[in-house]
């Protein structure tokens, strides 16, 4: 117990005195997470929301990759990306490997299909009549499509924090194409780990409570959208 | 003028409608009456576009925003009543500044600044109908537009459904007071 408070005491002095390295990762978490969520979500919204409505040719096979996405493993994510972003991959003259760039690309491709499923999700289970509403009174298929998204703005602002808490706390894309390069692309998953693994429980304590504030920062700021959304 | 000919929808094993042949003129004033579940709202669904029928033909109906379905049960968008009848009116392209003069002529203009889905029943009925009439369709299809109406409800609504000049179908129980000369029933005993 005595090893558990000191790696506590040690947490809180890193999260007091602003620990450079610490802030860093708090810094490039919450960037690529966010980056990476709201791209994702202008696409994935709309085309899940798209699916569910209107059920075109093939939405059945379409819903089905991305209940397949939804379920990938970070570090396959990971390795997908890094054969593209390597030298010798696709898209290795952009030369992204192991940048911030490279982590929200993998993170984009964590959160789209999960993003695409849950607004899918909330609009086939819609009353039929939204929709039928819309488009009887000559909205057409976009403004419809934007007025059922409006609709279900509250699944929306839970698929977000959904997104939010799998990108913020992934580590396979951040270890595999981001490189844990203190300073640089240093999440606060992989510099928690990364102190583990070096036997400094204090130091792999401060991120893990540093997310855990992040993690209670959106679900506050979701609950507030949530509420304002409701009333 | 629009044509239906051996029209059949079912829903899985379900058969919901079947009609052989109807026409209805431009113009024209037609009462689909029958029991509950005997196929009106969905015959209302299929004349406004909304459902595609698993067999028979459908032809002349005009499209979606052209022809205007109100709901038994009418949906409203998150807003006061005036949005919901100014969001019609935009999205028809007409003058959203007309959304006050309907709900006037439904008396509806007392709460048009109440959010709509807090409305009662007959005030919900009376925004569905003045957000239906205020976009000035080529075919008005009514899901029983009388429900839920006071008598002063029911004496806005009929004398605009009189003065009605395009294609009006109406399903209801009844005509119950409606001014519809010409009626289809599809009441399976019939």
């Amino acid at each position: 117990m005595g090893f558990f408070w000191e790696g506590l005491r040690e947490a809180a002095r890193l999260v007091v005195s602003g620990d450079a390295a610490t802030y860093h990762a708090v810094w490039v978490s919450f960037f690529c997470t966010v980056v990476a969520i709201t791209a994702a979500g202008v696409l994935a919204i709309p085309y899940g929301a798209w699916l569910g409505l209107f059920r075109p040719r093939g939405h059945r096979a379409q819903v089905f990759a991305l209940r397949v996405g939804m379920a990938l493993p970070t570090v396959v994510v990971g390795l997908i990306v890094f054969g593209f972003l390597s030298r010798r991959g696709l898209l290795g003259s952009l030369d992204l490997l192991y940048t911030q760039a490279a982590i929200i690309i993998g993170q984009f491709i964590l959160a789209f299909p999960l993003l695409g499923t849950l607004a899918h999700g909330a609009a086939a289970d819609l009353d039929r009549r939204v929709v039928e509403t819309a488009i009887t009174l000559g909205s057409g298929k976009r403004r419809a499509l934007w007025a059922v998204l409006g609709e279900v703005r509250v699944a929306v602002v839970a698929a977000y924090l959904a997104a939010f808490g799998r990108c913020v706390t992934e580590l396979g894309i951040a270890l595999t194409v981001g490189g844990n390069l203190p300073m640089r692309t240093r999440t606060l998953p992989s510099a928690a780990t990364l102190e583990v693994t070096r036997g400094e429980f204090g130091k792999a304590l401060a991120p893990g409570i540093l997310l855990l504030v992040l993690a209670c920062g959106a679900a506050l700021v979701t609950h507030r959208l949530s509420r304002e959304a409701r009333s | 003028m629009i044509e239906v000919r051996n029209l059949l929808v079912r829903f899985g094993e379900l058969e919901a409608l079947c009609i052989p042949h109807l026409d209805v003129e431009p113009g024209g004033r037609l009462a689909v009456l029958g029991t509950n579940g005997c196929g009106k709202s969905t015959l209302l669904r299929v004349l406004a576009g909304l459902l595609p029928p698993t067999d028979g033909d459908v032809r002349g109906t005009p499209a979606p925003g052209e022809a205007i379905l109100v709901h038994q049960s009418p949906y409203f968008f998150r807003g006061t009543a005036r949005d919901n009848v100014a969001l019609a009116l935009r999205w028809s392209g007409r003058p959203v500044g007309e959304a006050d003069e309907w709900l006037e002529r439904l008396g509806a203009l007392s709460f048009a600044d109440r959010a709509a889905h807090v409305l009662s029943a007959g005030e919900r009925r009376r925004v569905a109908l003045a957000r239906a009439f205020s976009v000035q369709p080529s075919l008005l299809l009514l899901d029983e537009p009388l429900t839920g109406l006071d008598p002063d409800g029911r004496e806005r609504v009929i004398p605009l459904l009189e003065a009605f000049e395009s294609t009006l179908v109406i399903a209801a129980p009844s005509l119950d007071g409606l001014p519809l000369e010409r009626t289809i029933d599809l009441s399976p005993t019939r």
